[in-house]
Order: structure tokens, then sequence, then C-alpha cells
């Protein structure tokens, strides 16, 4: 199963195989005789399939839902549509897609679902090829793609006067599925309450890996004398910060926006007004040819780190780093 | 162009030779009070060779602000008020019996001019709209059997009014794509308004002067054409041009039932071109994602056909636009 290596912590397992089979039972309320899991795992990123039931009569449609779940935010990663999945006996005639974010105490995650409605065509075993989702990071720069692929899954196909729900006992397993949904939804309620969901920016995070990676690659970039290189990575870094100092997404921001947020920050004026200037002077050296001074890039650099220490600090805090002289 | 030293040389370039655009702004400033987005917008039509199409209820200085334009920059100037019974020879010209040379000579029509404002542009029939686009794509027209080519500049403002619909002939949307703008002009604010107020109802009303030659605008076509364009800007160009197609692509679920047609390949050249004009107006030899982001709704909202389902929610082609910005990443 997927969710076995999902997560190592075995209450996140737990909570997010509930949630898992929630979002397949309690919104449509549909017959959930059997799921097939299948799924391949690189790092952080998780692809499943689902079938809504292993027997489908003629007359009837299965569903089948593809979901990817990672860890951070939802404009983490780009996915493409996965591939329509090849199907034996079976036919894909309606798509749809969705996607939802959430934060818990191990941080945000972010889901997308991606839902294939399959009508049989003929009586037999039937047969849902692999699905192939190719995504990639979009702090990758050279944009190297990963594809993810599930295994196949197989159900049968019965006519349909023959369905294992015909008759009284397909109801009584409706309506066991129906109490098994509803116990699940307060369980799954009663969990969620103890672990106290908070919002992005209700804590002031402590600076992440991601922020880590970015700033080793800032040194190097100054180290290399690559200004568009460091410019690229100083905005990426002040881009993170204020998403996750404001809870709210910053992809689709310019310079103007992005100064504009400053305001927002609560940050000490002299920092902001640093920010600024580095922000206007950014756009400057990442898109048009340039050469600046290395003494420059180092001034820079202080001020980027400023801005870490800014975030890192908690809320409340007086404004220390600041006059400590961090920011430039 | 790749050193900063040839950065630097256009700056300086664009400094000097741009300088005629404060002139300008300010000169219509006497007799526009505020819509500096749109005279923006008709700058930057002049200075790309494409034509506007400006939208907006009736007295918000749309005519104005055309003839005005038209007059600073010294070039010649016609207005057409299109009907529903104007010909396209009214706007062409046509063949004309001379008796007494026994021949026919060559009536040129109002379109034969730098600067054409054709005032509200749909309540022409289709074949008079067809006959303006034709020439506004072709930059010549044919008269009888001879081919005319239009003077340079060439620029087409065209005003449309979003209300009273009845009795009008709406643009299709392959027409509507010649142009390479379209502005939609809205109300002036509060302090604006009494502006106006003072200004037309005290004393003498503003006039213009005659402050920029043709020859200046083509100098600035020219220095337009070589403004700097990264390739990061470049990919975020056909990013968002490629979202309005394939939204999903770009994670826009939301978008995926509202749109019907997205935008076209001309789209991605006039997006270019405006942005590198916007980035020429705030005098600078390289184009920023700001400029891109600036004139992108003027440039693809009348590009973007939204589904049945986008109208019933009352979704606009605006609407999309802005979704498509706020989620592409900004490089």
């Amino acid at each position: 199963m997927a969710s076995e290596h999902r997560r190592r912590d075995p209450a996140s397992v737990v909570r997010w195989k509930a949630q898992t089979l929630l979002s397949l039972l309690l919104p449509a309320a549909f017959q959930f005789v059997s799921a097939e899991v299948s799924d391949t795992i690189p790092s952080n990123v998780t692809l499943m399939a689902l079938v809504d039931r292993k027997v489908v009569p003629t007359n009837e449609t299965v569903l089948l839902n593809v979901l990817v779940e990672w860890q951070g935010p939802a404009d983490r990663y780009r996915f493409g549509w996965p591939e329509t999945p090849e199907a034996h006996r079976l036919a894909v005639v309606g798509s749809r897609r969705g996607s939802k974010s959430w934060v818990d105490e191990a941080g945000e995650h972010s889901r997308q679902e991606f839902t294939y409605v399959l009508q049989p065509q003929e009586v037999g075993q039937g047969t849902v090829g692999a699905v192939r989702l190719t995504y990639w990071d979009v702090a990758d720069t050279a944009r190297h793609s990963t594809t993810l692929m599930t295994l196949p899954i197989s159900l049968d196909i019965v006519p349909s006067a023959r369905s294992d729900r015909s008759g009284p006992w397909g109801d009584v397993a409706i309506s066991l599925a129906v109490l098994a949904a509803a116990g699940l939804g307060i369980w799954w309620l009663r969990v969620r309450g103890r672990t106290g969901r908070r919002a992005a920016r209700s804590a002031a995070p402590p600076v992440p890996d991601e922020l880590d990676g970015r700033m080793r690659m800032l040194a190097r970039a100054r180290a290399d004398g690559d200004a568009t290189q460091f410019y690229d990575e100083a905005v990426a870094v002040v881009r993170i910060v204020l998403a996750r100092t404001l809870g709210e997404p910053v992809a689709g921001k310019g310079t103007n926006d992005l100064v504009g947020l400053l305001e927002k920050t609560g940050w000490p004026e002299d920092a902001t007004a640093s920010l600024r200037l580095l922000l206007e002077k950014a756009d400057r050296r990442r898109f048009a040819p340039s050469r600046p001074e290395a003494w420059e890039l180092a001034q820079d650099e202080a001020t980027v780190r400023g801005v870490l220490d800014l975030a890192a600090r908690p809320a409340d805090a007086p404004a220390a780093a600041a006059e400590e002289g961090n920011v430039q | 162009m790749s050193s900063d030293q040839e950065i630097e040389r256009l700056d300086a370039l664009i400094h000097e030779e741009g300088a005629f655009t404060d002139r300008i702004l300010a000169e219509m400033g006497k007799v526009i009070v505020g819509q500096r987005n749109m005279i923006e917008r008709m700058l930057i039509g002049l200075f790309c060779d494409g034509h506007v199409l400006l939208e907006g209820v009736p007295g918000l200085a749309k005519t104005l602000a055309v003839s005005s334009l038209a007059r600073i920059v010294n070039v010649r100037f016609q207005r057409i008020q299109f009907t529903p019974d104007l010909l396209p020879a009214d706007l062409i010209g046509t063949l004309i019996y001379d008796q007494h040379r026994g021949s026919f000579s060559v009536k040129k029509g109002p379109i034969f001019a730098n600067i054409i404002l054709a005032d509200e542009v749909n309540r022409a029939p289709a074949k008079v709209q067809s006959a303006m686009l034709e020439a506004m794509q072709e930059h010549q027209v044919t008269i009888g059997e001879e081919t005319f080519h239009l003077d340079d500049p060439f620029l087409v403002l065209a005003t449309q009014n979003p209300i009273e619909q009845e009795g009008t002939y709406p643009l299709p949307e392959a027409q509507v794509d010649r142009f390479m703008l379209k502005v939609v002009v809205g109300y002036p604010s509060k302090k604006e308004e009494r502006e106006i107020l003072d200004r037309m109802t005290s004393g003498q009303v503003p006039t213009v002067e005659k402050l920029v030659a043709p020859e200046d605008i083509v100098r600035a076509r020219d220095l337009v054409r070589q403004i700097y364009m990264d390739d990061k800007i470049k990919d975020y160009i056909v990013e968002i041009v490629l979202a309005t197609r394939d939204p999903a692509s770009y994670g826009l679920t939301e978008l995926v039932d509202l749109i019907e047609y997205g935008a076209s390949p001309r789209a991605t050249i006039w997006l270019t071109l405006a942005a590198k004009a916007h980035a020429f107006l705030r005098r600078r030899g390289y184009v920023r994602p700001e400029d891109v982001k600036a004139v992108a709704l003027d440039v693809l909202r009348h590009r973007i056909i939204p589904t049945y389902e986008a109208e019933a929610e009352e979704r606009t082609s605006d609407y999309i636009v802005e979704r498509a910005l706020d989620g592409i990443e900004v490089p």
C-alpha cells in the first residue's frame, strides 16, 4: 500500500489512510465494495490509483481515482494530466481534476486528484493499465521531470443482471458501507480535532531545508560570480519567506506585488527598505546582462540572510535582527 | 545584444529618444483628466504598429483622447462614425466617372490617413467592418483594379459601446483578433471627476499643440524592437498564452471548464511587443515580468473565448486572464 511507504510516522499514516478513504466514501457515498491500490514512490511524491469496486456490471460505471500527494505547498510541483490509462474491456468516458492543501503538525501537504469514469465494454476480466504521471519541481530551473507509474488493476465485468450488489445482499452491502463511512467520518473528525489543524501563518517556522538549499546555491553563485543565478536564488528565498510569513501564494506575483507585500509583514522599516531595493535591483540583474561587483553580491547576500533571520524570529519578538545589522 | 554595455547604451538611447513620450503624456494631460492607462495603451499601439479597440460607455473621453493624440503627433487624422447604412466605399473610396475625360477616376476614402478613429465600430454591418479590418491587416486597399498602400504610421483606434447592443453588429472573434489591444475604459475617480468639472466648465476649454513628428514615431518603433528580452521572459509569455489553451497542464483546473478557445499565436507576438513598448514607456532597455503583466490583460482579453458555462457563471475573459496570471509562476 502506498500509505505504508509514504510516511514514517505511524500516526500520520493512519490519518492519511482515513482521509483518503473518506475522500472516496463520504462525498459521493458511492457503493464502496473493494479497492485496489498501487503505487511507485520516489522521495516526496506519492502516486496512487484506486477503483471504487472490483466487480462491475456492464450497465454501470467504475471510478478510477488517481491521487498524487506530496509534502509542501500546492505550487511546489507542476503536473500535467496523467496519461489516460490503457484499459482492457473498459472505456474512459469522463474525467475531472481537483486539488487540496492542508496543514498539520507534520507541515503543509498538498494533493491533486484525477478521476476517470470507466464504462465496461464486455463481460470478462477487465484491466486498468498502469497510470503514468510526469511532474517536475518548480524550483528546479533545469526542469528535470520525474515520471511515476502505478501497477495495473484488474476487475471483473459481469452481465448487468449478475451484479454482486443485486438482490437483498447488495442492499445490505450498501447499508454497511454507508454505516462504515459514517463511523469513519466521526472517528476522523475526532482525530482531526486532537491534531488541531492550524493556519499556515500561525507560527514562524524554522528555516527549512528548501531555504537551506537555496542559500547554498546563492552562496555558490556568488563565489562563481554568476549574478543571474545569484539574484534568481535571492528572489526565490524572499518569495518563500514571504509566502510562509503571510500564508498566501506568491508564485504569480511580480516585483511590484512583492514590494507591496513587504508592507504587510510587519518587519522593521529599514529591513523592508533594503529588501525593496534588492528586489528592484534583482530585476535588472536577472533580466538584462550585467556584471555586478563582488562586494555588491556580498552585501545583497547579507540582506537575504537578514530575511531568514526575520522569518525565523517568533512573530511577537522584537525586531532584533535588523537592529543587530543583519539586514542591510 | 548580450553585454552589459549594450544594455546601458540602449538605456541611454531610450532616455534620449523616448523623451517625447513624456511631452505627449503632459500635453494629453491638458485635455484628458486621468485615463492614464488608456493613453499609455494608445501609445503602445502607436509604437508597436498595432491597432487598438477602446471599449467604454459614452462620455469617457475616448474620442477626445484619440483626436488629441493625432493632433499632438502631427499626422493626418480622420474620424469615421460607423452607422448601419455605411458602405465599404464610404470608407475606402470609390471610382467616379469623370464626364470631361470620359473615364473613371479614384476618389480615396477617409481611411487614407495616419490615425483613424473608427467610432462605434460595431454599429456598421459586417461588410464595412471587413473592409476596414482588411485594410488594418494588409495596410493597403484596392479600389477598382488599383491597389493603394496606406501611409505609415497607420493606426486604427476603434471605439465600441458595451451597452445598447440592439441594432449593432458585434465584431466576430476572428476580426477582433486583428486588434493588438482591447482597452476597457473605466470611469474617472472622484478626484478626477471634480477636476473635469473645474477644467471643462470655467474659462477656455484647453487644446493641445503639435509636438511630435511622424519620424519620431518611426524611430521609436525601431527602438522598441531593439529592447532586450531575456529568455526567461520569453518563456513566461509563452506559458501565459499556453495556459489559456491548456489550463490543466499549468494546474489551473478552475479554468478548464471556462475556456472554449485560448489565445492564438498572434497573442504571443503582440504580448511580446506590447511588453517591450511598456518597457520603452518606462525608459528601460530591457523587459521585466511586470511589463508583461501590465499589458497581458489588454492583449489577451479579446482573444479568449469563454464557454457557455463561464458565461452562466458570469466569469469573463478578464477573470480568466487574471487567474492565469496569478497561477503562472513569475520568473
